[in-house]
């Protein structure tokens, strides 16, 4: 599947070598696709915590024992909202670099902020991803489907980017 | 190769890139800001409403244990 996409890429990106200015619509909608599945992320985040915190206060037997123990939940809780408003920042910086060169393609400029959202995208899903403390927030596979999405992208500007891992996948 | 080469290819593959290919050509020259705005929030946003959540939940606690639930 990943082969395939990097192919196909691949082929776009030569494909837009006459005209690079073609190139950037297609680094925006992988870019607003990722948007998306932060958002989804988000959404699934919040849901976690509080199925959580309503199995925590149901077991608690007073409002000391909730907040005593509601303590480290909060702490994951804030590590993870943290990790994606990082990859929210992220992707808002590359929507201003993509805005900033629309009159003037710069395939540099898109491949560092395809790179920098990657860079905070992929340690954010580790974070989701530990269970250690609140259960693990599951990860559509839409969401590890843009990830191959964007490392493809990466990959056709020049960059590198391993081998993606839909570990945890839904 | 034109964007109907490029589709065909994309379909023929069976990628979901073939998708967002269509969709790029669909959106033309848009901002890129303002399509994430209808659908991300913004990082600040992200956390205070994640920190909303925490006081909705600790209203909560402190609702069965004053006895309102």
């Amino acid at each position: 599947m990943l082969r395939k996409v990097v192919l196909l890429i691949v082929l776009l990106t030569a494909s837009f070598g006459a005209n690079c200015s073609s190139v950037r619509p297609v680094v925006q909608t992988v870019i607003v696709a990722a948007g998306s599945a932060v958002q989804t992320l988000h959404t699934r985040h919040q849901e976690t915590y509080t199925a959580a915190t309503d199995a925590l206060r149901q077991r608690s037997a007073s409002l000391a024992d909730y907040d005593r123990d509601v303590v480290s939940i909060n702490a994951a809780f804030r590590a993870r909202s943290h990790a994606l408003s990082l990859a929210s920042a992220s992707l808002y910086g590359a929507a201003s670099i993509l805005d900033a060169t629309r009159q003037n393609s710069a395939p540099g400029q898109y491949l560092a902020a395809a790179e920098a959202v990657l860079g905070v995208l992929e340690p954010a899903l580790q974070v989701l991803r530990d269970g250690s403390v609140l259960p693990a927030v599951p990860i559509p596979t839409d969401v590890t489907n843009v990830i191959s999405q964007l490392r493809a992208l990466v990959r056709s500007l020049g960059g590198t980017s391993a081998p993606v891992s839909d570990g945890g996948a839904e | 190769m034109n964007w109907g080469d490029v589709l065909k290819t994309a379909f023929d593959l069976g990628t979901s890139i073939a998708g967002i290919v269509f969709r790029a050509i669909q959106n033309g020259d848009t901002s890129a800001l303002d399509d994430l705005r209808k659908i991300l929030k913004s990082p600040e946003d992200i956390q205070r409403l994640d920190e909303a959540l925490i006081h909705a939940q600790r209203r909560k606690a402190e609702m069965k244990f004053e006895g309102n639930v």
